[in-house]
């Protein structure tokens, strides 16, 4: 289970950082802050390699006492850091790449948003982060998507009359 | 073993460890001058031989570490020198006996031993001896050095000796069992006459023996050693020693392929630092030889007898990548013994300086997460701030910096907890400071300025909280007050609500004590805290500087320049001119402020705080005239939208005026807001023209001020609406007070007046005057008052028109509105307007006779 995922641009300043144990959330500010050296480390080490071949999931980039710390990048040096509960042993590479590759169809659509200006950080009204749902993690981080306008948001609400009955993930699918 | 020293780094293993230590009372800044040229001598070369010895020193050594000198000579105190005061012969039996008993404390594993003695003269110093030296005073000591190159020469007679008896032993039937004190009990009773347990002291003896080869100079030698030590503990199990075996190995092979050392102490430490490998392999030929003298020695102790070939093979010496391997096999032996923490410890933080050199960050990293983990005895909190800061040196080294941000400021933590009776917050600042560049925060508010803010804010406000609460307790208010005004200056869009009131709260707490200045604070690290301006606090959107009020607006007397104003260029048209007056236009004001009248400047602010905003001395800064600020305290209302705020003050000199910014005192901190420096504001324009003073004149009327203007002013005029209703044949005096308000004398005055009214030849010409009288006291001197006198007649002819009766008897009733009146009274409300110019034409007349009565004032400078 993710218990916090954070994304970080270019030039290493978050752009989202969330994560479910809300109390503490300093903490994984730290975790995730220090693991941009491994990142970075990382990214130096295969920047020879060709553009289509490099693979964007970094792998496990620290583990701690009770976490463990994964990475990805995608080509324009964007970061995803992914911190799970290393007592989880249900989540693999495998699942955690998946998780990634959602989260990065997400930011892609956030990025789509033409409200969103590349380089802010990307604010969310909807604080349901289900970091704890794996596979949700996809279809849910459109919890990125950043807070509309308060007119946009108007209209929004007016065509997605059945707010409450078609959910929220619903929201989005316009 | 329980002290582990976090400096150690792989060349240490060929150093040996002489203690350096006071007896008696003898000052610290003695001993640490005689201990510095001491330290000077860290390595010699040793007579007829080509073999380097290196020495380490130190002037603190726990006994127990010297415990495990079997285990790793260069643990071993071989060397002791004391250093005592001594002035009488008679102290100096007692002094002798102190060195004495210094020397037990470490006598088992001492090769040799030296005191010196400082301040004692007369017969006791006529006695040669070879272990103590006498010196008159700390001054005239020049031969300490010398002295300690012989002792270090005795030493190494020693360590040769120890070497060779212990490589060619040829009692092979009883080596002794070398153990480590936590080992001793394991052993009791234990068969000795077992293969396993003969093997398992040779193997120990045989990398006892590669230490002592590796101290002697003798690198290849004790490569081949320790690789027979090797092949033996590992048939054998003996896991920690042959994580030793390993270590040594690796030290050895890094000892080869870095002679510029590891620990980043000394550049030239080797051979002058310019041996190559393959040059120092050579030059420690000479002492492979040696342990050849006697290879029978090596075969009956059943060691590969060919060590010849071994010596020859290249393998002898690990390549870069097997250092690490076999690093990580020793380590991961040493791991299964919870006593060897400490080795462990050390032989990590080794690896990562290695591997920082091979510039492999990410198993440096590895090493360290492992040596993070280690789990030693119950910590002090000196020796765990001091592992913490060891850690971030460490990340550092391999450049991870925001992890080593994150260990200095757990360091930094670790001086204040609250287990500790005397918190360091001194200390704890200090670090704190320095983990700034890791969390890439600067303290200069300038690098914020632009745009938005952009890092890891939760962080670095968690820092910044840090830094103010450490230098509040350091009891350096203007330090918290500093970094607190920063704190809200560049974090304001990330603080909540709550959050925003508390750091008000203290910040106006602190600058009740110490109010915050705009003087870069120097620190004694070499670091200056430039100052914060508060530019959000008041957020200014837009500036602009206002023009001065009509009535004391300067206008150009067309008649003074005359026909003189003509461009300075013979052209009559310039594009370059035009070019140069385009580029003024946009930052110069086409208008002017005059020496000595207020001048204003509009600012629109607002208030970004969830609270009620108090500005106290709000004023401008300018440049280029100098001009006297009247400072402006203000308060914004909680969120205001934009807010007018009007800035005065009075130019006293001519020129141009820049206006540059303007500075505030908010919470008890003063700042300085440069326009140039600040995000998003307007402004048209800056820079204005004084001119010199001007003369102000103050009208008076005699008559009372008519309740309604009759005509709108137009705003380039002043006027002043005066009534008086006359009869027919009445006359009255309207006396005009002109009072020289200003500083300048008046010289020029001129009357003109105009009945405003299409009945004009009605009412005929009723103002007169006399301007000479009042002319007569010009020029006006300052602060003087000169009276204008006019009459006015009412005359009206009633014989030319028939219908005039039945316009005045409408005007009386239409206008006046008094019920008495008669159809013979006749109404006339003269208008007396001092204004400086020509008046305009008006069209509002009609009912009453207006009359425009203008007074144009002026003053010549001869310039």
């Amino acid at each position: 289970m993710a218990v916090c995922i954070a994304v970080i641009a270019k030039e290493n300043y978050p752009l989202y950082i969330r994560s479910t144990p809300t109390e503490n959330e300093l903490k994984f500010h730290y975790m995730v802050h220090t693991s941009l050296d491994v990142v970075d480390e990382k990214i130096s080490a295969m920047g020879k390699a060709l553009v289509d071949q490099r693979e964007l999931y970094l792998g496990l980039l620290y583990p701690t006492e009770d976490y463990k710390v994964y990475g990805y990048v995608t080509n324009s040096k964007v970061k995803f850091v992914m911190v799970v509960d290393s007592s989880n042993t249900a989540l693999r590479d495998n699942e955690i790449r998946s998780m990634f590759r959602k989260l990065h169809n997400s930011y892609t659509d956030v990025m789509c948003n033409p409200f969103y200006n590349p380089g802010d950080r990307i604010q969310s009204r909807w604080a349901l982060l289900p970091v704890s749902d794996p596979v949700q993690v996809g279809p849910a981080f459109c919890v990125l998507l950043p807070s509309f306008c308060r007119t946009c948001l108007a209209i929004l609400v007016a065509k997605m009359q059945p707010f409450g009955k078609q959910g929220r993930k619903g929201l989005f699918k316009l | 073993m329980s002290v582990p020293d976090y400096m150690q780094c792989a060349e240490d293993h060929q150093t040996l460890l002489v203690v350096v230590q006071p007896v008696g009372i003898v000052s610290e800044e003695n001993f640490f001058r005689i201990y510095k040229r001491i330290c000077s001598v860290s390595q010699i070369s040793v007579r007829d031989s080509q073999r380097v010895l290196y020495i380490r020193y130190r002037h603190h050594y726990p006994p127990e570490n010297n415990e495990w000198g079997d285990f790793q000579t260069h643990r071993k105190v071989v060397g002791l020198i004391t250093i005592t005061d001594c002035f009488s012969a008679k102290d100096w039996p007692q002094t002798f006996e102190k060195f004495h008993v210094q020397k037990e404390i470490y006598g088992s594993t001492l090769y040799d031993s030296r005191l010196f003695v400082f301040g004692l003269q007369g017969e006791i110093v006529e006695q040669p001896r070879t272990d103590v030296a006498f010196y008159p005073n700390y001054e005239d000591c020049q031969t300490v050095e010398k002295r300690i190159e012989d002792f270090i020469e005795s030493l190494f007679i020693v360590l040769e000796s120890k070497r060779l008896d212990r490589a060619t032993d040829k009692s092979g039937d009883k080596i002794p069992l070398l153990c480590v004190p936590f080992e001793k009990k394991d052993f009791v009773g234990l068969d000795t006459d077992s293969r396993h347990y003969k093997k398992r002291c040779q193997g120990r003896m045989r990398k006892h023996v590669g230490d002592l080869c590796l101290q002697a100079g003798m690198l290849q030698d004790s490569l081949v050693h320790y690789h027979m030590s090797v092949e033996l503990l590992r048939s054998v199990n003996d896991f920690l020693w042959l994580g030793a075996a390993l270590e040594g190995l690796c030290s050895a092979s890094v000892i080869y392929h870095y002679p510029g050392g590891t620990g980043g102490k000394s550049g030239a430490r080797r051979f002058q630092g310019s041996a190559l490998p393959a040059e120092a392999a050579n030059r420690h030929r000479p002492g492979a030889q040696e342990v050849l003298i006697d290879p029978g020695a090596l075969t009956t102790n059943g060691i590969n007898p060919d060590t010849s070939t071994e010596i020859g093979r290249a393998k002898n010496c690990l390549s870069p990548e097997d250092i690490i391997d076999k690093y990580k096999e020793a380590i991961s032996y040493y791991s299964k013994y919870k006593n060897a923490g400490v080795i462990e410890l050390e032989a990590c933080i080794k690896a990562v300086r290695v591997l920082a050199i091979q510039k492999r960050s990410m198993e440096a990293s590895e090493f360290l997460q492992n040596a993070v983990y280690i789990n030693l005895r119950q910590l002090s909190e000196e020796e765990k701030i001091q592992r913490y800061s060891v850690l971030s040196e460490l990340y550092e080294l391999i450049g991870f910096h925001r992890k080593s941000a994150f260990f200095k400021r757990v360091a930094a933590m670790q001086c204040v907890a609250p287990s500790i009776a005397e918190p360091g917050w001194r200390a704890c600042y200090k670090l704190l400071l320095e983990t700034l560049p890791g969390y890439s925060l600067s303290l200069d508010p300038k690098d914020f300025s632009r745009g938005t803010h952009r890092g890891w804010a939760a962080v670095q406000m968690r820092l910044l909280h840090e830094l103010v609460y450490a230098s509040r307790r350091m009891g350096n208010p203007a330090l918290s007050v500093r970094h607190l005004s920063f704190l809200l200056q560049t974090m304001l869009d990330f603080l909540s609500d709550q959050e925003k009131k508390d750091v008000t709260q203290s910040l106006e707490n602190y600058t009740s004590k110490c109010p915050g200045t705009m003087e870069p604070i120097a620190l004694p690290g070499g670091l200056t805290l430039p100052p914060v301006p508060f530019t959000k606090l008041p957020i200014v959107r837009h500036v602009k500087l206002l023009n001065l009020p009509a009535s004391l607006r300067p206008h150009k007397m067309k008649s003074l320049l005359g026909q003189n104003v003509s461009t300075k260029s013979p052209f009559i048209y310039s594009p370059i001119i035009a070019h140069n007056r385009g580029e003024e236009r946009n930052k110069k004001i086409d208008f002017q402020w005059v020496q000595g009248d207020v001048c204003e400047v509009q600012l629109m602010v607002y208030n970004p705080m969830p609270f009620e905003l108090r500005v106290e001395n709000m004023g401008l800064l300018t440049s280029g005239v100098e001009f006297e600020s009247l400072p402006a305290a203000l308060s914004l209302p909680a969120e205001s939208g934009l807010y007018p705020v009007t800035l005065v003050g009075v130019p006293q000199t001519t020129g141009t005026i820049t206006v540059n910014g303007y500075h505030t005192t908010v919470f008890g901190v003063f700042s300085d807001c440069l326009l140039d420096n600040l995000p998003g504001i307007k402004t048209s324009g800056s820079t204005v023209e004084v001119i010199p003073a001007l003369p102000r004149l103050q009208i008076s009327t005699s008559l009372p001020r008519s309740a309604h203007s009759l005509q709108p002013s137009s705003g380039d005029e002043i006027s002043t609406n005066v009534s008086v209703q006359l009869y027919n044949g009445e006359s009255q005096q309207l006396i005009i007070k002109l009072e020289n308000i200003g500083m300048e004398p008046l010289e020029k005055l001129e009357v003109t007046s105009k009945v405003l009214t299409t009945k004009e030849k009605l009412y005929g010409d009723f103002l007169s005057w006399k301007l000479e009288e009042t002319l007569a006291q010009f020029p006006l001197q300052p602060g003087k008052v000169a009276t204008f006198t006019i009459n006015i007649k009412v005359k009206l002819d009633f014989s030319c028109q028939e219908n005039l009766l039945q316009d005045l008897s409408d005007d009386g009733i239409s206008v006046s509105g008094f019920p008495l009146s008669s159809p013979f009274r006749q109404v006339v409300r003269p208008r007396v307007e001092g204004k400086p110019v020509n008046p305009p034409e008006s069209n509002k007349a009609g009912d009453y006779s207006h009359v425009k009565v203008s007074v144009k004032y002026s003053c010549f400078f001869l310039s």
